[in-house]
C-alpha cells in the first residue's frame, strides 16, 4: 500500500497537466481583475461626470471598496468551480475508470477519497492565494488604499477596515470545505459526469435562490454562508462598511451561525461519502 | 501448484431474481496462462470486478493472493489490470502516463523508455492518450500495468482494436512474461484463436457458473473429430453412415450443396471415404475439422445450463 502523501502527488501531478484545474485556480483571480477594471473605467467616468458638473462623488473612491468587490466576484465564482470540479471530476474518474487502477494497486476506497479531497483543498488554496494576489495589486494600482475619511473625519480606520475584510474573507471561506464535500458526494453518486454537474450546479442554484424563502431553516445549511450569485454573505455586507456606509448591521447570531455550521456540515458530508465510496461500484 | 486465485460460491445479482453469477467456483494456479471465456452478457465483467472489489457481490468467498479483493490494493502493485477500455488520464501523454504510474508504484521496475520500447510505443512517447488510435491506447495501457513487477495481470479484452502484427507482439509478450518472470494471467476475451495461442488453461462462464475449466489439452482431448462431407447423393449417403457404429452422424443441411456432418469414432476419414465410394457414392468433398477452443466452446455453450431458474 502507498502512502497518501503518494496518492496525494499522483493527484497534483495529474492536476498539474489539467486545463480544468488551471480554470478552477486561475478563473476567479481573472474574472476579479476583470472586475476591477471595469470599476475604474466606471469610476474614472462618474468622477469626470461629477468635476464637470461640480458635484462631489457620492461614493468614496477607496481601494478598499473594490478590493472587496473582487474578492467577492471571485470567491463566488471559486465556490461554484470547486462543486462542480469536485462534481464532474470524480465522476468522470469514475467513467473512464483511472479510479480503478488506483484502487486495485494503490489505496482503499477511503484513502483515494482522502487524497481527492486534500488536492481539491489545495486547488481551492491555489485559487484563493492567487484571487488575493491578484484582487490586491490590482486594486492597490488603480486606487489608493486609505482610510474612510469624510468631511476630514476618519469614519473607519486601516486597522478596523482589514480587521473587517479578514473576517468576512474568513467567514466567506469557511464554507468552502463542506462545499467541495457536497461537490464530490453528488460525484460519488451520480450516474455520469454530465449528471454529477447538473445536480450539484442545480442544488446550489436552487438553494440560492430559495435560501431567502427558507427562513431561519436557512441559517442551519451551510451553502448560506458562502459568497453566492444571490449574495447574503457577511463579505458582502464588509464591501459597503469599508465603503463608509453607516447602515451596515450583522447580527452577532449570524456570525456565530456562519462560523459553526460549515466546518460540522463538511464532517458530516464526509462521513457520508465514506457510506456512498464503500458501497458504490467503481 | 500454488493457488493464485480461489473464489467458492460467488453469487451475485442486479435485479431480484436475475442472478449474473450463481454459486461460482474458480481457481487460477499461479504460473499459467488462463482464458476466460463466455457468451456476450455470460457474466465476465462481472466476475472480473467482483474478483477486483470493484463491485460487491452478494455471497461466496474470493481470495486473491491470500487477500480479500476489498485488500488488493495492500498488494501494492502484485496485481495488475489492463482493462476493456484504456482507463488512462486522456490528457496526459504517454510518457506521462507511465510517470504517473511509476509514481504509484511502489517498487518500479522499469522506466518509461523501456516500457515504450518494450510495447512499440517510443515514437508516440509525446502523444496525448486522447490522440492515440484504440490499438496504441491498449499498448500504452499493458505499458501502464508493466511498470512494477505484477505476480497477476488480469487482462480484460487485450486483443481489441490491436491489428495482426499487435496481436503477435501482445501474445509474444505474455508468453514471454509468464515464462521468463513467471508472471500468471488471466486473460478474458471473445477471441478465441488468440486465446488458444496464448493460453495454457481455460475456462467457461455460461449461465453464471464456470462450466468448464482446466488445461486446453485436457479439455480438447475427449472431442472427437469432426468430418463434414459433401456429396450429391446426401440421402443415401445419410441412410448408409446410419448403419455404421464407428461414426455418429451429428448434423444433415441442405443450404449449401448437400452436406453431412459426423463426429469419428473409431474410423479414420480415410476409412468412411473408402466405404462410401465402395457403395457407390462419389464424395465431392471431405472436410476434417480438428477439435479446437472454438468448437469446443461452441459445444460447451450451446447446451443448456443445468437448474436455470431464472436467466
Amino acid at each position: 500500500m502507498i502512502s497518501l502523501f503518494s496518492l496525494l502527488k499522483a493527484e497534483l501531478f495529474v492536476s498539474a497537466r489539467s486545463n480544468a484545474s488551471r480554470i478552477v485556480v486561475l478563473l476567479p483571480a481573472v474574472l476579479g481583475t476583470i472586475q476591477l477594471i471595469l470599476a475604474k473605467i466606471i469610476s474614472v467616468g462618474n468622477s469626470t461626470r461629477a468635476a464637470l458638473i461640480s458635484q462631489k462623488s457620492p461614493v468614496s473612491d477607496n481601494a478598499y471598496g473594490y478590493f472587496v468587490d473582487s474578492l467577492t466576484t471571485g470567491l463566488t465564482a471559486l465556490v461554484l468551480l470547486s462543486i462542480a470540479s469536485a462534481a464532474y471530476g470524480f465522476s468522470q474518474e469514475r467513467e473512464i475508470g483511472t479510479l480503478r487502477h488506483l484502487l486495485i494497486r494503490s489505496g482503499s476506497r477511503q484513502s483515494i477519497v482522502i487524497a481527492k479531497l486534500l488536492h481539491l483543498h489545495c486547488l481551492t488554496l491555489f485559487s484563493f492565494a492567487a484571487l488575493s494576489f491578484a484582487a490586491y495589486f490590482t486594486s492597490a494600482s488603480l486606487w489608493a488604499f486609505e482610510p474612510v475619511v469624510e468631511d476630514g473625519y476618519q469614519l473607519i480606520g486601516e486597522s478596523e477596515i482589514w480587521s473587517e475584510i479578514q473576517l468576512g474573507v474568513w467567514l466567506a471561506v469557511l464554507p468552502i470545505p463542506a462545499s467541495i464535500c457536497f461537490g464530490l458526494l453528488v460525484g460519488i453518486v451520480a450516474q455520469s459526469p454530465g449528471q454529477a454537474l447538473a445536480v450539484s450546479m442545480g442544488l446550489t442554484l436552487t438553494f440560492d435562490i430559495f435560501k431567502t424563502n427558507m427562513g431561519a431553516g436557512a441559517d442551519y445549511v451551510f451553502a448560506k454562508f458562502q459568497p453566492s450569485l444571490v449574495d447574503y454573505s457577511y463579505i458582502s455586507e464588509v464591501s459597503r462598511m469599508v465603503r463608509g456606509f453607516s447602515d451596515v448591521f450583522i447580527e452577532s447570531e449570524t456570525i456565530a451561525l456562519n462560523t459553526w455550521i460549515p466546518i460540522p456540515s463538511a464532517l458530516l458530508l464526509t462521513a457520508l461519502i465514506f457510506v456512498c465510496i464503500s458501497k458504490r461500484p467503481l | 501448484m500454488k493457488k493464485i486465485i480461489e473464489i467458492r460460491g460467488l453469487t451475485k445479482h442486479y435485479q431480484k431474481d436475475k442472478k449474473v453469477l450463481r454459486e461460482l467456483d474458480f481457481s487460477l494456479e499461479a504460473g499459467t496462462v488462463h482464458g476466460l471465456v463466455g457468451l456476450n452478457g455470460a457474466g465476465k465483467t462481472t466476475f472480473l470486478n467482483c474478483l477486483l472489489g470493484l463491485q460487491p457481490f452478494d455471497s461466496g468467498d474470493i481470495v486473491i493472493l491470500d487477500e480479500k479483493p476489498q485488500q488488493l490494493f495492500s498488494q501494492a502493485g502484485r496485481v495488475v489490470t489492463v482493462f476493456d477500455s484504456p482507463c488512462l488520464h486522456l490528457n496526459l501523454t504517454v510518457d506521462q502516463t507511465l510517470s504517473h504510474a511509476r509514481s504509484l508504484c511502489v517498487e518500479p521496475k522499469r522506466t518509461e523508455a523501456e516500457l515504450e520500447k518494450l510495447l512499440g510505443l517510443t515514437q508516440y512517447k509525446d502523444y496525448r492518450i486522447s490522440q492515440l488510435s484504440l490499438g496504441n491506447r491498449r499498448r500504452a495501457s499493458i505499458a501502464h500495468a508493466l511498470v512494477g513487477n505484477p505476480e497477476l495481470m488480469i487482462l480484460d479484452e487485450p486483443f481489441n482494436g490491436l491489428d495482426a502484427a499487435g496481436v503477435d507482439d501482445v501474445i509474444a509478450l505474455i508468453l514471454s512474461l509468464n515464462r521468463t518472470e513467471s508472471t500468471t494471467f488471466l486473460l478474458s476475451s471473445h477471441q478465441l484463436s488468440y486465446l488458444e495461442q496464448a493460453c495454457s488453461h481455460l475456462s467457461i462462464l455460461h449461465g453464471g457458473r464456470i462450466i468448464a475449466s482446466d488445461e486446453i489439452e485436457k479439455l480438447l482431448q475427449n472431442k472427437k473429430l469432426k468430418l463434414t462431407i459433401r456429396t450429391q447423393k446426401q440421402e443415401e449417403a445419410l441412410i448408409l453412415i446410419k448403419t455404421r457404429s464407428e461414426v455418429r452422424v451429428l448434423e444433415a443441411r441442405n443450404e449449401f450443396k448437400d452436406s453431412i456432418i459426423v463426429e469419428l469414432g473409431d474410423w479414420e476419414a480415410s476409412d468412411l471415404n473408402r466405404f462410401l465410394v465402395e457403395n457407390g457414392i462419389a464424395v465431392d468433398e471431405l472436410r476434417l475439422d480438428r477439435p479446437s477452443v472454438t468448437s469446443f466452446f461452441r459445444d460447451a455453450t450451446q447446451s443448456p445450463v443445468p437448474n436455470m431458474e431464472t436467466f
